[in-house]
C-alpha cells in the first residue's frame, strides 16, 4: 500500500480590515492579523496573503481591473512587502496596469488583508496515516480522529475533531479510509479538511465542515 | 518497502556527531509550519525513549510552508529501489523541494 499523509488545516485564515483607511500602506499587527505577522519580502509574491478592497468610483484603478462593484483583489504585482509588517500598494500613477490609488476621501477606502497559506505554528499539520490510532464518534456532528502524538509520547495522542453532517460518522470514516487505502489515485499529501482554504476530502460524502485540534504538548 | 529519509545540516566536512541523520520513514509522525520560513518534521525518537521526538527543522522560502510539506510528502511516498530518500542535504546540495534551503536536527 502506498504511503499517505493526511493534512488538517486547523486554523481559519487570518484577516485584518483597514476600514476608512487614508494611506497606501497597510501595517499588519499581531493583535489584529496573527502572531507573529509574516516575515520575508517575498511572502506576498509566494502567495502567502492577498489584499482586497471594496470598489468605489472615487478610487483610481489600473487597466488590469475591470470590476465596478464588490470586493476587488489587488494584483500581487502592485504589492510590496517590507518583510516585517507593512504592505505598500502601488498607485495607479506608478503602475498604470496593476496599481490602485486610494480615494481622497478616507471613508471610501476599505481594505482587507487575508492569509492564504499557513505559516504560524499550529495553523495545520500533516500526519502519517500509518500512525492513525482510530476514529470514533465524538458528537452528533463530530468525529474524533486520533493520531500518535507528534511529541513522540508513547501514551498520548493528537486529536483532530472533524465537524461534518449530522450522523455522517460512517461516511466520514469510509471516505478517510478510502483515501488511505487507494493505491491508484492517492499518493503523498491528501487534504482531509482545511479551514484556511475551505477544502475537504475528495468525493466528500460526509459534508465535512471544519476541524479543531487537541494536541499533546 | 523499507524506506529511510536522509538529512544533513550543511556542515562541511560532514563528519561530526549529528551532522547527518538517516531515519526510518515509518517513524515520521507529523509536519507543520513553525514560522514563515521554517517547518518542522516530527519523528518518533531515534533513541526510542517513548517520551520524546526527533525534530527536523527545514528552512525554506518565506510562505512556502504548505508547498514544502506537499513536496516532502510526495518524496516520502516515492518508492526508490534502494529505499533511500533525500529530504534535505544542504551539505550535498540536494533537496526534495526547490524551496528548502537548510535543515537542523534536534533531539537525536
Amino acid at each position: 500500500m502506498r504511503d499517505n499523509y493526511l493534512y488538517f488545516g486547523i486554523d481559519a485564515a487570518a484577516t485584518m480590515a483597514f476600514d476608512n483607511h487614508t494611506t497606501q500602506t497597510l501595517q499588519l499587527t499581531t493583535g489584529s492579523f496573527d502572531s507573529p505577522v509574516p516575515t520575508g519580502t517575498n511572502f506576498i509574491a509566494n502567495g502567502g496573503l492577498k489584499v482586497s478592497l471594496t470598489y468605489h468610483s472615487n478610487i483610481t484603478f489600473g487597466t488590469y481591473y475591470t470590476q465596478t462593484a464588490g470586493e476587488i483583489t489587488v494584483h500581487p504585482n502592485a504589492l510590496t512587502y517590507d518583510g516585517t509588517d507593512t504592505i505598500t500598494v502601488a498607485t495607479a500613477a506608478a503602475d498604470t496596469v496593476y496599481g490602485i490609488t486610494k480615494s481622497g476621501t478616507g471613508a471610501n477606502n476599505d481594505w482587507d488583508v487575508t492569509q492564504l497559506k499557513p505559516y504560524v505554528e499550529g495553523n495545520g499539520y500533516v500526519y502519517n496515516a500509518k500512525h492513525l490510532r482510530g476514529i470514533a464518534v465524538a458528537g452528533s456532528t463530530t468525529t474524533a480522529v486520533n493520531f500518535k502524538a507528534k511529541t513522540g509520547d508513547a501514551v498520548t495522542v493528537d486529536v483532530m475533531t472533524v465537524t461534518h453532517g449530522s450522523a455522517k460518522h460512517k461516511e466520514f470514516a469510509q471516505g478517510l479510509t478510502d483515501v488511505i487505502a487507494d493505491d491508484n489515485k492517492v499518493s503523498g499529501m491528501v487534504v482531509v479538511v482545511d479551514d484556511m482554504r475551505s477544502l475537504a476530502l475528495p468525493n466528500d460524502a460526509a459534508s465535512i465542515a471544519s476541524v479543531a485540534a487537541t494536541l499533546d504538548t | 518497502m523499507n524506506k529511510n529519509l536522509y538529512f544533513t545540516i550543511g556542515s562541511a566536512p560532514s563528519d561530526a556527531a549529528d551532522d547527518a541523520l538517516m531515519i526510518n520513514a515509518d517513524l515520521f509522525l507529523a509536519m507543520g509550519p513553525t514560522t514563515a520560513t521554517t517547518s518542522k518534521m516530527y519523528f518518533l525518537d531515534r533513541a526510542n525513549t517513548g517520551a520524546a521526538e526527533t525534530i527536523i527543522t527545514l528552512t525554506h522560502a518565506e510562505g512556502r510552508n504548505i508547498d514544502v510539506i506537499e513536496d516532502v510528502c510526495e518524496a516520502m511516498a516515492g518508492e526508490p529501489r534502494d529505499g533511500f530518500i533525500v529530504i534535505a542535504d544542504p551539505t550535498g546540495g540536494e533537496f526534495c523541494s526547490p524551496y528548502i534551503t537548510d535543515a537542523a536536527l534536534t533531539q537525536l
